[in-house]
C-alpha cells in the first residue's frame, strides 16, 4: 500500500523500504520487546506520506547502559547512537539509524525526521539538526517520525547507505 | 534445485523467505538450507527479490564469508539475478567491508529546548 501511494518511480521502493526495514529491525534487536507499531498516512492533496515507528521498550539510554554499561543521558545517547556508537560487539554495525535519516532527508528530499527518546529529541530537516530537551515529556522507548514527499523523478539510495 | 553434472545447487530465495527480506534473522533460515546441500556450491536466486535490507545484506554477506572459509564442508556461496537495487546493496555493503571508512561520522546538532524549538515554528 505504502509502495502504491508513493508511485511508480525508478528506485522508489528501495528509498522507501529502506528506514522502515532499519527502524523495525532495530525494534527487535535494541528494545527488548517483542512488538512496535509502525503507522503511516499518505496526504493526497499534500504529496506527502508521514511514517511513524514506535516501540515500548528501554531507549536508547538504558541499551547504552545496559549493554556497554555506559551511563548516558538522553540526549548523549541519542548523539552515540547518531555517530554509529552501536551496542552490539560485532563490527560493522551502528549505520541503521544514521543512514535511514540520509535516505529520508537527502535521498528522499524528506520534509524532516524526528526520533524522541527519553526526554530529547532529534529534529533533522533539510535546513539542520537540532537536539531538543523536552520538558515535561518523556517517552519509555523510542519513537521515529518522518515524512517524505510523493517522489517525482528517480531515486538513488546507494551514496547515503555506507 | 540440486544441478549433481555442475555440483551445484540452488536456492530460490523468494521462495523460501519472501520478497521482501528485512531482518538479519534470514541467515541462519539460508544457513540450515546450505548445510543441507550435498554440492560445493551454491547459488542463492534472487529473482523476485524486490528489496533487501542493508542489515540482511551484511549478514547474507557474512554467511557467505563463512562458508567460504571453513575447511571441512566448505561451500562456494554467489549470489544471481539480483535486480539493480540489491545488486547495489550488495556492492556498497561489500566495500564497506572491505574497506571501512577511518573517520567517525560527524553530528553536530544546535542543542535548544522545545520552547525554543516551538517559537522558531512560529
Amino acid at each position: 500500500m505504502l509502495l502504491y501511494t508513493v508511485g511508480n518511480v525508478s528506485g522508489a521502493q528501495n528509498a522507501v523500504c529502506y528506514p522502515i526495514a532499519e527502524l523495525i529491525t532495530n525494534i527487535f534487536e535494541h528494545s527488548k520487546k517483542e512488538s512496535g507499531f509502525i503507522f503511516g498516512q499518505f496526504y493526497p492533496d499534500k504529496n506527502y506520506l508521514d511514517i511513524c515507528i514506535v516501540d515500548c521498550g528501554r531507549g536508547f539510554a538504558k541499551t547504552y547502559k545496559e549493554e556497554k554499561e555506559l551511563k548516558l543521558s538522553d540526549a548523549e545517547a541519542i548523539t552515540e547512537a547518531m555517530k554509529g556508537n552501536s551496542v552490539k560487539k560485532d563490527k560493522e554495525r551502528g549505520y541503521g539509524i544514521r543512514t535511514s535519516k540520509e535516505v529520508i532527508c537527502k535521498a528522499l528530499r524528506g520534509g524532516g525526521f524526528i526520533l524522541i527518546s527519553g526526554s530529547s529529541a532529534l529534529v533533522s530537516t533539510g535546513q539542520g539538526e537540532k537536539l531538543v530537551a523536552l520538558s515535561d515529556f518523556y517517552w519509555q522507548g523510542t519513537i521515529i517520525a518522518y515524512r517524505i514527499p510523493k517522489p517525482t523523478g528517480s531515486i538513488d539510495i546507494s551514496p547515503y547507505i555506507e | 534445485m540440486r544441478n549433481k553434472s555442475q555440483n551445484l545447487t540452488t536456492i530460490n530465495v523468494s521462495k523460501l523467505l519472501a520478497p521482501i527480506i528485512s531482518s538479519r534473522d534470514v541467515a541462519s533460515v539460508l544457513e540450515d538450507k546450505i548445510k543441507k546441500t550435498d554440492t560445493e556450491s551454491v547459488l542463492l536466486d534472487f529473482t523476485n527479490i524486490k528489496f533487501i535490507s542493508r542489515s540482511a545484506t551484511h549478514s547474507l554477506l557474512l554467511l557467505k564469508e563463512k562458508f567460504e572459509s571453513k575447511t571441512s564442508n566448505r561451500k562456494e556461496v554467489s549470489f544471481i539475478n539480483a535486480n539493480n537495487d540489491i545488486a547495489e546493496m550488495f556492492r556498497v555493503i561489500a566495500a564497506n567491508r572491505a574497506l571501512p571508512k577511518k573517520e567517525k561520522p560527524e553530528f553536530n546538532p544546535e542543542k535548544i529546548d522545545i520552547s525554543s524549538l516551538l517559537k522558531e515554528a512560529v
